[in-house]
Parts: structure tokens; C-alpha cells; sequence
């Protein structure tokens, strides 16, 4: 050996890790001998070299360690599956309840993954489909929270077309809807414009026509095969004509192939996109193609050369920003690249493609799924460790007969992957079951919200399953193996638990509080509900919202309309309208009075004169709109009280005769009425905001008609036939309020059932753990009773005296959990959007704190009984 | 009267080879040289291991050496039954490749 040379010592870090990983045995000579080696390594490499070799010494050990711990489990893992299966069979009930309660957990996170599979796999189908990219744009200055539009300015695609050359394609859509004349009716026929590069980017198929040449002509369109027969039954359609409303004549050039695929792109025709310059030149359309003002209409899709070099082309449409976008506006404006496949479930974007779906929409659900899994958890846990006390001597005895802390473990450890694992294909069960139902509720077919099967055939998915049962048997089953390998085997054996005044008792209580607190949670909840929806019921929303039916008026004049209306006794009042009211688009405007800096925005309303009567809206100052007064039209506005109380005004009597500034370029307008306050929407999504009714004849769009609710079904019948005689080429356009009204109960009433049943499943859960933890302590106390039982306490004062501890328990979490549960309620309130609600009344916090006393007693009662009515010569006796 | 097995054969063999100071290092580097595969130090210490826990090797602790940055060696020697199993397994050896030589083999290649 050499002599004298100095020694280096190896990473200190390293060296410790080795240390623990390895046994003590071992360890001293191990960590000689690589430090001899290091030293060498040091001597003739270089430090560097050395340091790096060592480290990967520390992963090969690691690994080392892993490798040899599976191959040793695997040769225990057939013992440790016959103990577990033994000791699920002997407590059948329990473990099946057990199972299911997993199971059921288990079925909601599947559910989830398959709901999110589905719609990510969107586009999956397009050959390119690595190539092929959408162009969005941001613009920091819209204030909500998008991320950007889905569209771009129509002369992106041709700059780009000329200025890169690493664009092998692009394509430009518009959203497209034509009126099509057939047998003298009109019938609406929706998709896109598209260019002729359409077909080359995208793996949409023609079953007729060539797609190189369907889209080049102005006027030609591709339909499905629906419309096709729609219009031209079995006749070949190549070549025929549709005569457009307004457009002019479109050929048929080509029949699309029908596909089941996901798309974020659902269309049923595509005109060409150089029908556009057309109508551009006809007037019908704005000219937006050449600049880059406007942005709201086209969609630019790419297909890049080289789908290795993303960045370097979002480098290169950076660059182009700073061209294209004028100075001031570049901090705000901006243009991003998405892949196709990543539209659906990605950025939360306006003017998206009907059929997309963003991650936005999907906020609620993961987080619910994340609170019945670790719910269902906490469950195991605690039970797992109510059943210690039993399984302790077994324990013991395997101790002492040798097996090691860490053989304890895994075996405790296999337990929660076996019943996880058997939750798991109870769960897959559960599903196929339990979807097809939930798919027939009528909420969800008609949200088109249906969960798709068909997604559980693709393989991949099984590994999401395999993930998901094992992470949860990790968090189930990691406490308990731990708490279970650390017991003493003297102890064990001798009967006595190391819990009765030690540290575990305080993780019982803490795990026991959480449980009562999250049933108090829900029963807060479901309580505030209840409430919610008995205060809806009786709201005075001081408008008459219901028993009206909105028929688009077309081309029909609307005087010629009300004229014959009114004459129908079926009806009981006619007013008119620009928008559906009440549950229709919105409309806002900003106005100011001379005094104000900042303009108001504020909702409106274009209306007749008969609208106030026709929907009981109440004036409580100054005068509703009247024939008489020409100015009336489009130069005064009734307000209602918020606009008051917001403009600064004292009462509603001093606005009378007030001049506001409305928009831009407006001489102003003059308040002739103020008008009671009532929900300008039916949903009470949303809070009462300033209001405007303003008075535009020219643009009234909509009749108002209202009945007799008893009339509903005659006038649905008759209604078609009525309109025939105003027009008789388009079909009518009717909307019933009370269907919209139903429709929105309905889905109320679907959310609520929904978080009722989860709530409902939490607090099972939760009296589950209650009842294991319950019999656990009763049974640690045994010996106890039995003794005061000898001593004279009657049953009465035993079962006091075992309930007390729960009770005390009990009262304490409340006083943590209800004001926590206030808050959490009405944060889960806000979630469904609903601003128009009482806040949560006080008495539900004590009523909460009543249920779940009752509840806990109910559960417990019998065991609780038993215990204390239990002989005491048998707890006494010794075995 | 059980054969050992060829990684058995290869690391009781190191230790013969290196007779008095037979520790991880140098019987790593014999194998290495020997196998031709790089084995990692807690591969070897796992065979050595092995075969002390079927009583073919014994070994000792040496004396803390600074070299080592105070630590000590420990020295593998064989015991009565590993020289048995060598040979034994020599004799296997000797019978069954008796008169067969490597150009014979590679002339049938």
C-alpha cells in the first residue's frame, strides 16, 4: 500500500446515504472500500470524475435495494394474498362494506379519467395531425379571464402563405349559416366557409367529389349526407344548385363522409371560401379580409414543414407581431400556436369553435374527486386501526416467531393493495353500471354531457386505472402499516394496547374531528340549500316571466303582427322586443351623466310601449314610453332604481327629465321613467344591476306574446298555423319562457340531487369510521366496565359515561368547523353562479350541530348499549 | 454434494487467487477482469454474502487503516467446505471438458 498519501474523503452527503441504505453489517467495509476506490479514482481522474462515479454508486445501491426488495416480496407476495384474503373472509360484512366504500370512490375518479380521455382525444384522427396548428390571438385588455380568441385577423393566413416558407398549407375557416329555400320553406343549413386547402390539411373525407377541387369555386358547397337527402333525396347531388336566401345559387360539388371520430371541428357542409369576396362585393358581408383590424371571424389553421422546429416558428410569428401590430398595441395584442390535438380541454377562448371544451369548464370535478378519495382514506385509516387491537396478538406472535419490523410492513401494506386492488375491479363493475344510467338522466342528455364507454376499450387507459389504485392504497395504506409494524410484541401479547394514554390517542381524536367536521360541512351545505331553494321559490322577482312565448318576427312588420294578435283571445298581452327578455342575449351600454368621469355600464332592454304592461313592471315615477311622444323614440329611456342610486341621485323623482350620455357620438338621451327594480334575468344568476329600457322601434326583432297558463297547450298546437299566415316560407321561431324556466329547474334540481347524493356519501363514510373507532374503544375498555360494573354503575351511567368522550369530542370540532363551514358554503354557492340568494341563516349551524349529535348517537347507540349491558363476569374472566 | 453455480465458481475463485488480501476492491477488480462485465461494489458484496451464508466463505474484520479513512477491510477466506465445493466442482470440470480444446470448437463454427 502506498504510505503518507493524503486520504480524500468522498461527499460527506453521499457517504450518510450509503449509510442508511445500506445494513450495519456492511456498511463500515462497504463505505472503505468505495472510498478506496474514490481515492484511487481521485489520484488518477481527476476530482471531478470521482465525485460523479461515487454518487452513481449511491443510485446503483438504491436501485440495488429496490430490485432485491421486489424479488423478495415476490416470493412472500403468494403468503401475504392468502393472510389477506383470510382476514377479509373473516370479517365478511365488514370487508365488503369496506370494498364498496373504496370501490365507490375509486368509480368516481374513473369516471373522470374517461370523461377527460374522450375529450382529449379530439383530432386524434388527422394524419398531420403533429403538423397541424391553430393560430389564436391574445389581447391583454379584454379584462376576463380568457386566454385569448380563437381567431385571428382574416389576412393572417395569405401573409404568412407568402413570407414563410416553412408553411406547407394553411387554412382559413368562417363560421357559416344559410338559409336555404326548399319546397317553398326555409331550412337552416350551419358549418363553415373553407378553403380549398381544407381537405389537404385536415383527414376530413369526401364520400363524393374530388376535395382538390370542391372548394375552389365561389358558390360550391360540400354537404352531409343528411342534407343531402334532406334536399335531393336519392338523387346524385353533384352539380345541383340550392337557392340561398339573400346569398344567391350555391352547387353541390361534393358529399362529406360521416365520422363518429371527436372533433373540436363539428361541421354538416362547408362552402367555399371564395364565396366571401362575393359577398363582400355584394355587400352582404364587411370587407374584413385585407387588414388587420378585425379579428373576431376567421380561424387560421397551418401545416408546418417540420414539426421539429415549433419554437423556431413561434419565434418567427413573434417577430411578425412587432410588424404587423401597430406600436401602441403591442404590449396588448399577440398571436400564440396551438397544436390541434391540444385545443380540446385547452385555453379557455372566445369565439371558439362550437364543440370545444375548455380546462375552465372541467374546474370543478377534479377537485370533488380529491375530496371523496382522501375522505375514503382517512376512512381505511381509521379503521384499520380500530381493527389493531385484534389483529395485535397476531402481530406479536409473528414477532416473536422472527419476522422483521419491515416484513410486518409489507405485509400490512399488501393488505391495502389487495382490497384497493379488488375496489379497483369492483369500481370497473360499478362503472359500466352505474354510467349508462347517469347518461339517461334527462339533464345530462340534453347538456350532451354523456360519459363514453367506448373509451374504456383503448388500453392506455388501464394504466391511468392501475395509477390511480395505487396511489390510493399509498395514502390508505401507509399510516396503518407503519402503526401496526411499529407494535411492541410483549405488548402485543400481554393484551395490553399501547394507546390508552399515549400519543396515539391524540391522532384518533384529530382523525375522528376530521370526519365530524367534514359531515358537519355537509350537512351545512345540503342545509343551506334547502334553504336556497325555498327562498327562490318565493322571490318576488316584480316581473311576470312566465307563461310567454317569443316568436321571432323575421321579416314580418310588427305592427301588422300585433294588429292580428291581439285579436286572438288566446292571448292576453303582446309587447315587442329586440332580444328574447329575460333569458336572452345581453345587451350593455355605457352611460354618464355631465357630472361623472366615469361612464356606467349598464344593462338594457329595447321595448314597445305595451312591454311594461304586458310584463306588470312597475312605475314608480314618471311615465312609460307613449306613441304619443315621437321623441320618444330612441331619444328617452326609463331606468330603474339601481341606475339611480348609481348615477348618485337622491330619489327617483329628480332623474325625471335628466340628460345621459350614452356610448360615443350620442347627443343624449332623456330619463322619462324610473321603473321598480326586478331581475332583468330569469336564472337568478346575477345580481340586480342598473338597468335601461330604451325604445327603437326599427330594431324589434322579437313578439312578446303572453297567455293563460291554461292556454299552453293550445297555443303550442295552434301556433305553427298562426304564423303560416304571417309568413309562409320561413318556419316560425317560437321560444316558451316556461321552457326555459323548466329547463333551468331541471338542471338546478339535477346539481342539487348531485351534491346531495355526494354529501350523503361523505357523511356514510364518515359514521362508518365513527362506528369502527367506536368499536374499537369500547372494546379497549372492557375490563373497565366490567369493573364498574361490579362496583354498582348501572348500564344508564355507563352508557353516559362511554358517550361523554365522543360528545365532548363532538362539541369541540363544532365550535372549530361551523364557522368554517359558513364560509365553505357559501364559497361552494358562488360556485354554481347563483348571486340572488339569501345569506346563510343562522339557525342551520346549531340544526347542523343537532343532526350530526343524532346521527353519531344513533350510530354508536347500539354498540354503545351493548358495551354496557355486556355480563361483567365474562369481560373479567381471563383467557 | 451440491455443484456450484458459475458465479459462485467465479468469485470463490477470485478469493483463491488473491489468498491473503481477499476484500471488496481487489476481488471486484479480479471478477471485472475475469467476467468481463463491470460489477458494481454491492453486486460483489452480494455474492460474497451468499456464499458466507452457505458457509463456503468465512471472513474477519482487519484493523482500522487510515488509508481507508479509518476503516477496516474485511478479509474473505475459504473455508473447509468452500475448498471442498472447488473441488469438486474442478473435477466436474476436468470430466466434462476432457479432450475437448477451443480450436475443435471453432472449427464446427
Amino acid at each position: 500500500m502506498r504510505n503518507k498519501t493524503k486520504y480524500h474523503y468522498p461527499p460527506r452527503l453521499a457517504e450518510w446515504l450509503l449509510n442508511r441504505i445500506n445494513s450495519e453489517k456492511r456498511s463500515v467495509t462497504f463505505l472503505g472500500d468505495l472510498g478506496e476506490i474514490y481515492n484511487e479514482m481521485f489520484e488518477g481522474s481527476g476530482i471531478f470524475r470521482a465525485w460523479i462515479w461515487y454518487w452513481f454508486q449511491v443510485f446503483v445501491c438504491i436501485f440495488m435495494r429496490i430490485i432485491n426488495a421486489v424479488y423478495w416480496s415476490k416470493a412472500m407476495f403468494k403468503s401475504y394474498l392468502k393472510i389477506t384474503i383470510r382476514t377479509l373472509m373473516k370479517n365478511k360484512v365488514f370487508s365488503v362494506i369496506n370494498i364498496s366504500g373504496i370501490a365507490l370512490s375509486i368509480a368516481i375518479c374513473l369516471i373522470i379519467i374517461i370523461y377527460i380521455r374522450d375529450w382529449r382525444s379530439a383530432d386524434l384522427f388527422h394524419a398531420n395531425k403533429n403538423r397541424i396548428f391553430r393560430i389564436y390571438s391574445t389581447d391583454t385588455n379584454t379584462g376576463w379571464d380568457m386566454d385569448g380568441w380563437a381567431t385571428t385577423p382574416a389576412y393572417l393566413a395569405p401573409h404568412l402563405r407568402q413570407n414563410y416558407p416553412n408553411i406547407e398549407d394553411a387554412v382559413r375557416l368562417r363560421r357559416m349559416g344559410l338559409s336555404v329555400l326548399h319546397n317553398s320553406t326555409a331550412i337552416y343549413v350551419g358549418g363553415f366557409y373553407a378553403e380549398p386547402s381544407f381537405f389537404n390539411v385536415f383527414d376530413f373525407q369526401l364520400k363524393d367529389g374530388d376535395p382538390d377541387t370542391a372548394l375552389n369555386n365561389p358558390f360550391s358547397i360540400v354537404l352531409s349526407e343528411e342534407y343531402a337527402q334532406t334536399f335531393f333525396g336519392d338523387e346524385d347531388p353533384i352539380g345541383k344548385t340550392l337557392t340561398v336566401e339573400k346569398k344567391g345559387n350555391f352547387t353541390v360539388t361534393g358529399i362529406l363522409k360521416g365520422f363518429d371520430e371527436k372533433t373540436h371541428l363539428n361541421f354538416k357542409s362547408l362552402a367555399s371560401f371564395s364565396t366571401i369576396n362575393s359577398l363582400v362585393a355584394g355587400g352582404l358581408f364587411d370587407n374584413e379580409l385585407n387588414d388587420w383590424k378585425y379579428m373576431s371571424r376567421y380561424y387560421t389553421y397551418i401545416l408546418i414543414n417540420d414539426s421539429e422546429n415549433i419554437s423556431g416558428f413561434e419565434q418567427q410569428l413573434s417577430e411578425m407581431e412587432k410588424i404587423i401590430i401597430p406600436e401602441e398595441k403591442i404590449e396588448r395584442f399577440g398571436f400564440g400556436l396551438e397544436n390541434i390535438c391540444d385545443i380540446n380541454l385547452g385555453k379557455n377562448m372566445s369565439y371558439a369553435t362550437p364543440g370545444t371544451k375548455s380546462k375552465a369548464d372541467l374546474f370543478f370535478i377534479p377537485h370533488l374527486a380529491v375530496i371523496i378519495v382522501f375522505l375514503v382514506c382517512f376512512n381505511y385509516i381509521i379503521l384499520s386501526i380500530a381493527r389493531s387491537l385484534k389483529r395485535s396478538k397476531e402481530i406479536g406472535l409473528r414477532k416473536v416467531i422472527g419476522s422483521k419490523r419491515s416484513q410486518i410492513f409489507t405485509l400490512f401494506l399488501s393488505e391495502a393493495f389487495v382490497i384497493t386492488f379488488l375496489a379497483l375491479i369492483t369500481a370497473c363493475f360499478f362503472v359500466l353500471f352505474l354510467v349508462p344510467l347517469f347518461n339517461n338522466m334527462e339533464m345530462i342528455e340534453n347538456a350532451g354531457e354523456q360519459i363514453n364507454l367506448e373509451m374504456m376499450k383503448d388500453p392506455g387507459i388501464y394504466v391511468d386505472f392501475f395509477l390511480v389504485a395505487f396511489v390510493i392504497s399509498l395514502l390508505a395504506g401507509l399510516y396503518p402499516a407503519l402503526y401496526l409494524s411499529s407494535i411492541r410484541p410483549i405488548n402485543a401479547m400481554k393484551g395490553i394496547s399501547k394507546n390508552k394514554g399515549s400519543s396515539h390517542l391524540i391522532t384518533r381524536k384529530i382523525l375522528m374531528g376530521i370526519q365530524f367536521g367534514v359531515s358537519l360541512i355537509s350537512i351545512i351545505v345540503i342545509l343551506n340549500f334547502n334553504q336556497i331553494f325555498g327562498f327562490w321559490k318565493s322571490y318576488d322577482r316584480n316581473v311576470a316571466y312566465d307563461n310567454c312565448v317569443n316568436v321571432f318576427l323575421g321579416e314580418v312588420n310588427y305592427e301588422t303582427f300585433r294588429n292580428e294578435i291581439s285579436r286572438n283571445s288566446m292571448f292576453t298581452g303582446v309587447s315587442f322586443s329586440e332580444v328574447k327578455p329575460l333569458y336572452g342575449r345581453w345587451q350593455f351600454l355605457s352611460m354618464k351623466t355631465e357630472d361623472m368621469v366615469e361612464p356606467l355600464k349598464a344593462f338594457y332592454f329595447n321595448v314597445d310601449t305595451e312591454f311594461m304592461d304586458n310584463f306588470e313592471l312597475e312605475i314608480i315615477a314618471g311615465r312609460n314610453f307613449s306613441r304619443e311622444f315621437t321623441t320618444d323614440v330612441g331619444k328617452a329611456v326609463i331606468v330603474n332604481e339601481k341606475t339611480v342610486k348609481a348615477l348618485g341621485i337622491d330619489s327617483p323623482e329628480k332623474i325625471i327629465g335628466k340628460v345621459l350620455s350614452v356610448g360615443h357620438n350620442n347627443p343624449g338621451v332623456r330619463v322619462i321613467g324610473v321603473v321598480k327594480d326586478f331581475t332583468h334575468r330569469i336564472y337568478l344568476e346575477n345580481p340586480i344591476i342598473p338597468t335601461v329600457l330604451v325604445h327603437l322601434p326599427e330594431s324589434f326583432r322579437y313578439a312578446n306574446i303572453r297567455y293563460l297558463p291554461e292556454m299552453e297547450k293550445e297555443i303550442k298546437a295552434s301556433l305553427p298555423e298562426i304564423w303560416k299566415e304571417f309568413d309562409k316560407v320561413h318556419p316560425g321561431r317560437f321560444s316558451f319562457a316556461n321552457n326555459a324556466l323548466r329547463l333551468y329547474e331541471m338542471n338546478n334540481t339535477g346539481i342539487v340531487k348531485i351534491f346531495t347524493t355526494v354529501a350523503g356519501l361523505v357523511i356514510l363514510i364518515a359514521l362508518f369510521g365513527l362506528l369502527g373507532m367506536t368499536a374499537y374503544t369500547t372494546e379497549l375498555r372492557v375490563k373497565e366496565i366490567g369493573i364498574r360494573k361490579v362496583l354498582g354503575a348501572s348500564s344508564r351511567e355507563l352508557v353516559y359515561l362511554l358517550s361523554k368522550s365522543y360528545m365532548k369530542l363532538i362539541v369541540f370540532t363544532c365550535f372549530i368547523v361551523l364557522p368554517i363551514g359558513y364560509k365553505l358554503s357559501d364559497l361552494v354557492i358562488q360556485f354554481l353562479y347563483v348571486a340572488i340568494r339569501p345569506s346563510l341563516s343562522l339557525w342551520i349551524l346549531p340544526a347542523a350541530m343537532l343532526i350530526i349529535l343524532l346521527l353519531t348517537f344513533i350510530t354508536t347507540g347500539s354498540l354503545t348499549i351493548k358495551a354496557a349491558n355486556a355480563n361483567p363476569v365474562n369481560s373479567l374472566r381471563e383467557e | 454434494m451440491d455443484l456450484l453455480t458459475r458465479g459462485e465458481e467465479v468469485v470463490l475463485l477470485a478469493v483463491w487467487r488473491l489468498q491473503e488480501d481477499a476484500y471488496g476492491v481487489p476481488i471486484r477488480e479480479q471478477l471485472i477482469e475475469a467476467t468481463g462485465k463491470k460489477w458494481s461494489l454491492s453486486s460483489v458484496y452480494d455474492a460474497l454474502e451468499r456464499l458466507e451464508k452457505k458457509k463456503y466463505l468465512e471472513s474477519s474484520l482487519s484493523k482500522p487503516l487510515k488509508s481507508r479513512g479509518g476503516r477496516s477491510k474485511r478479509i474473505y477466506k475459504h473455508t473447509k467446505e468452500g475448498l471442498e465445493a472447488m473441488i469438486r466442482i474442478n473435477d466436474v470440470h476436468a470430466r466434462i471438458w476432457e479432450g475437448i480444446s477451443k480450436p475443435a470448437l471453432e472449427s464446427k463454427l
